[in-house]
Parts: structure tokens; sequence; C-alpha cells
């Protein structure tokens, strides 16, 4: 089982629905009343609350709002649903172990809503290694008068901290070094695309040599009133079959070596 | 352990000899999701082509074949296109289906296919998929919708490369269905033989609203709308698809977010 942030963005809100059924009929999975619960950082711990339970086929929504005053204001929010309570504290992110499936995975809907409208995705959140890294090519950008672009990058680690590192945000063609910022672990870092110089025919490319994330692109028109919403695969995801993590190695290991500031 | 010896004798059934993507025939294939194309007076499809070969440092000239399919997953048009390189190249595809005339339908399929596969995938026994990125205009908003690829659909010799179950799955989406909006269910059926497909949208007290059983073959998409459901629901569908997950067209008003089940 996996964590379900509450998404953070400009002129949103995030909204985060759990749901308590299987996602198919035959992966084993507990059909009973679940612990819904908020992890977060505190103090150099995770700590974890109940706050609230689910019946079985049932959902739940969670706004930032229904987490304020639980935890710190700029602590990520991760949501989940388990049959047993989870520990208050912990050096260590709790494993989260009943009701996984694999075809698909248990998901839910994590959002974001603002003033007039919604958008989201399907998705979990589990642990990076912190050993990862992070390179993600971005074709979403958005071009006309009132469209801002942003790259959401979404860190869960198992350590209570977050570190910071730093992402290279390049042209892929040119090679260029078009922007450098700070980001954090366990945190949805938001960063700016706008600022970097990027046009139309404009690939860009990020790295993160120090942290994988999982990457979301956002784009917001006029303040919210339209909103964009999706994420990259992972490099593994450009070939099938095979030894698929060697291919995401190769290009790791190309891209990092043609990128450097 | 006999916990862990039956869990795995009662899976049997569902795993065995079913695989969510068989392996195409010839070494030098290459693979596409079958990407949906809205073509119509309210929307307008684009693909982000990425020129995988580059993204791998191979840096000669390279190109695609594009594949149309209509409703019925018959082939109509095809096209070879040169890519950019490292640039970004954007596919206008109501565009290229509007050159051709009066379409049969204002939805399909297509597939992308790489004509060159870089030495470093091969070598790992692995096949390159275009799980790309396609984006949906609706009523000319001034912001798009993206939708990532899912599944490594179809080869280049058109052959269907989805899995088949021996037994009939549910596919529970794990997603809240509104009252107050309007949904567009698209499925694929990217699986050899065609397939009995039943769609069941239910409250969460288990009463049915929409019920629909439909026959997809081979290649075939289908779009299921559900409008003025009284409560809140969530969609079931029920078939011999390994893994049937749909995209998801909401509506809100005029405005449209779209995303992978």
């Amino acid at each position: 089982m996996s964590y379900y942030p509450i998404l953070t963005a400009p002129y949103c809100s995030g909204k985060t629905i759990l749901y308590n059924f299987s996602p198919n009929n035959w992966e084993s999975a507990d059909r009973c009343k679940q612990h819904i619960n908020l992890t977060y950082i505190e103090d150099g711990l995770w700590h974890s609350k109940t706050i609230g339970k689910m019946a079985y086929n049932s959902y739940k929504e969670f706004t930032h709002n229904d987490v304020v005053g639980l935890m710190p204001d700029d602590a990520l929010a991760l949501l989940s649903v388990t049959k047993n309570k989870l520990p208050d504290a912990s050096e260590v992110l709790p494993v989260l172990t009943q009701n996984h499936t694999y075809m698909p995975m248990h998901r839910a809907t994590l959002g974001l809503e603002s003033e007039f409208t919604t958008t989201s995705y399907q998705g979990e959140l589990d642990p990076f290694p912190i050993q990862a890294s992070l390179l993600t090519f971005s074709p979403f950008m958005q071009f006309g008068e009132g469209i801002e672009n942003y790259l959401l990058l979404m860190n869960l680690e198992k350590t209570p901290k977050n570190r910071e590192v730093e992402i290279e945000i390049y042209d892929a063609h040119s090679k260029e070094l078009k922007k450098v910022q700070s980001i954090y672990s366990n945190q949805v870092n938001t960063i700016s695309l706008d600022d970097a110089g990027f046009n139309r025919e404009s690939l860009p490319v990020v790295i993160c040599k120090g942290m994988a994330s999982a990457p979301l692109y956002f784009s917001s028109y006029k303040q919210g009133e339209l909103l964009s919403l999706e994420h990259t695969h992972p490099p593994a995801s450009l070939v099938v079959h095979g030894n698929r993590f060697s291919a995401q190695k190769q290009l790791k290991d190309y891209w990092l070596s043609q990128l450097k500031k | 352990m006999i916990n862990n010896f039956l869990k795995k004798v009662r899976k049997a059934p569902w795993v065995l000899g079913q695989r969510l993507t068989k392996k195409p025939a010839s070494d030098q294939s290459v693979i596409s999701d079958l990407f949906i194309w809205r073509c119509s007076q309210d929307w307008n499809t684009y693909f982000e082509l990425l020129d995988m070969a580059s993204l791998f440092g191979d840096h000669e000239q390279h190109q695609i074949d594009i594949i149309f399919f209509n409703d019925r997953g018959n082939e109509f048009h095809r096209q070879s296109i040169e890519l950019s390189g490292l640039y970004r190249q954007v596919l206008d595809i109501s565009d290229t289906l509007s050159a051709l005339g009066e379409l049969s339908g204002d939805y399909g399929t297509f597939a992308v296919f790489h004509q060159q596969i870089p030495s470093g995938v091969s070598e790992i026994k692995s096949f390159l998929s275009e799980r790309g990125y396609v984006s949906y205009q609706y009523k000319n908003a001034s912001l798009r919708s993206y939708m990532h690829g899912n599944l490594d659909a179809i080869d280049n010799s058109l052959a269907p490369l989805g899995g088949s179950s021996l037994i009939s799955r549910r596919y529970n989406l794990q997603y809240l269905l509104k009252p107050n909006k309007d949904y567009e269910i698209a499925l694929v059926n990217a699986s050899l033989p065609k397939k009995i497909v039943e769609f069941n949208v239910v409250s969460f007290s288990g009463k049915a609203h929409i019920r629909e059983r439909i026959v997809l073959k081979s290649r075939q998409v289908f779009v299921l709308p559900i409008k003025n459901l009284p409560s809140d629901s969530r969609l079931i569908i029920r078939s011999k698809m390994i893994m049937a997950r749909p995209a998801i067209f909401c509506f809100d008003n005029n405005k449209v977010d779209v995303f992978h089940g």
C-alpha cells in the first residue's frame, strides 16, 4: 500500500480522494473498515495520526483545510488507508503492507482545485531510495497570454528530513543550462518554468543528481480559470520487456554526462 | 508459510500464462500504445513527438510511422514523419485528419512507431515503446489537457500485444463519479480476440445506475457517456482484458479534464 499526498500548486488547493475498495477482484485484499492516517514530519520524526475511518466500499475526500492545525504548515501531508494504526512517531517512514495490488496499483485521486475548476490524476507515492536520481523530459509547456507553467517535483524518502539538493533544467537540444533551483526531500516542490527562456520548439530536460522525484507538470490559465496536470513516465517506460532498468541506466548515464553546469 | 502457499494457489488461475503485454514476434519490432484521437467541432487532438533514438544519444535523422484507426479498429491512414531531434515537435492530429476529408467518426485511435531502434535497446532484448503524451483541446480552450500513454498495445506489424485473461476480471476504477459532472469513459481493446465488456456505474450503496454490455473488436475503441448521475458513483468494468484501464474525460461545464484510470 502506498501513501497519497495532498498536492499543492499556485492558485489551487490540493484535494485527495481515498478509496477503500480494491482496484481488481483477483489480488488479495482485506474487505474491512480501515483507518485513515495522516503522516507528516515534525521535529525530525515521522508522526502519524488517525484522522478517521473508512467503511469498506467507500471513499473520503480530504483537502488542505482538513489537515490544517493537525501538522506543521509547511509539512507534506501524506494520507494512507490501513487496517492497523500507524505508530504515533517513528524514525523511519512507516511501511504500509496491507492491501497492496499491482495490476493496477491501489490508487487515489490526486487533485488540484482552483476557484473555477479542478484537475487530477490517479496516483500514489512510495518512498524513493536516497541514492536515486531524476531525469525527465518535459513536452508539456503551454504558451499564450495568461498561461503559467510549473514543474511540481514530489519526493518521499524514508528518513524524516527535508534535505536540500539542486535541480538543473536544460534545453535538450543546445544543452544550455536554463535554470538551477533548490528542492527539498519530503515535499512537493514548485518550480516555475516560465522564467527559464524556453519557447515552443524547446524540449526542457530536468535532472537532479541527488534525489529522485515524481515529476508533475502543471499549467494554469488566468490564475486557475483552466488547469492542466500530468506526470511524465520514468525513463524505463521508453522500453518494454528485457532489462528495462538497464535502458533507464543508459539514458541517465548519457544525459547526466552530457549536461554539465 | 502455508498462508503464502495458499495465496499463490488462489492467484494461479489469474496469472499463469496471462501476461499483461505479449512479446512481439520479431526482435526488431517496435511498440506503441493505441492513443485516442478526437476530432470534431469541439475537439482537437495533439501528440508530442519525442525522438526516442535521439534521447538515447543517436543523433542521425529519424522518422516515425503514424497509423490511424477508426472507432471500429480499422486502419484508414498512415504516414511517415521526419523527427526534429531534440527539439520539441507537436503533431496536430486534428489538422492531419481534417486534411483527409470527411472522417467516418469523430474518434478513433492511432499508433506511433519509431523507425530507428537505439542499439542499446536491442542489446538488452527490450523493445522501444511509444507511450507518450497526447493533449486534448476542448471547445478551443486556451489550455490543453494532457494524458500519458498507458499500454504497450500493438507492434509495428499491427499485432495487438494486450494479454487476455482466462477468467473474467473486474477493473474497479478508483475514481469518484460526481452527479454534477459529465463523463466519457474510453476503453480500447489492445488484445487480439474480441472482448465482451460490461460497464457498470453503481452508487456506493451498490445501486446500478448504468449497465452497458458491448463487444469490442481487436483495436476497437468505445466511448461510454455518463450523465445525470443521481448520486456519487463508481465504475466497474468486467471483461477478459488483463488491464481494462480506461481513459477518462471529465466535463465540468465547458471545461474538461482528461486522465487515465
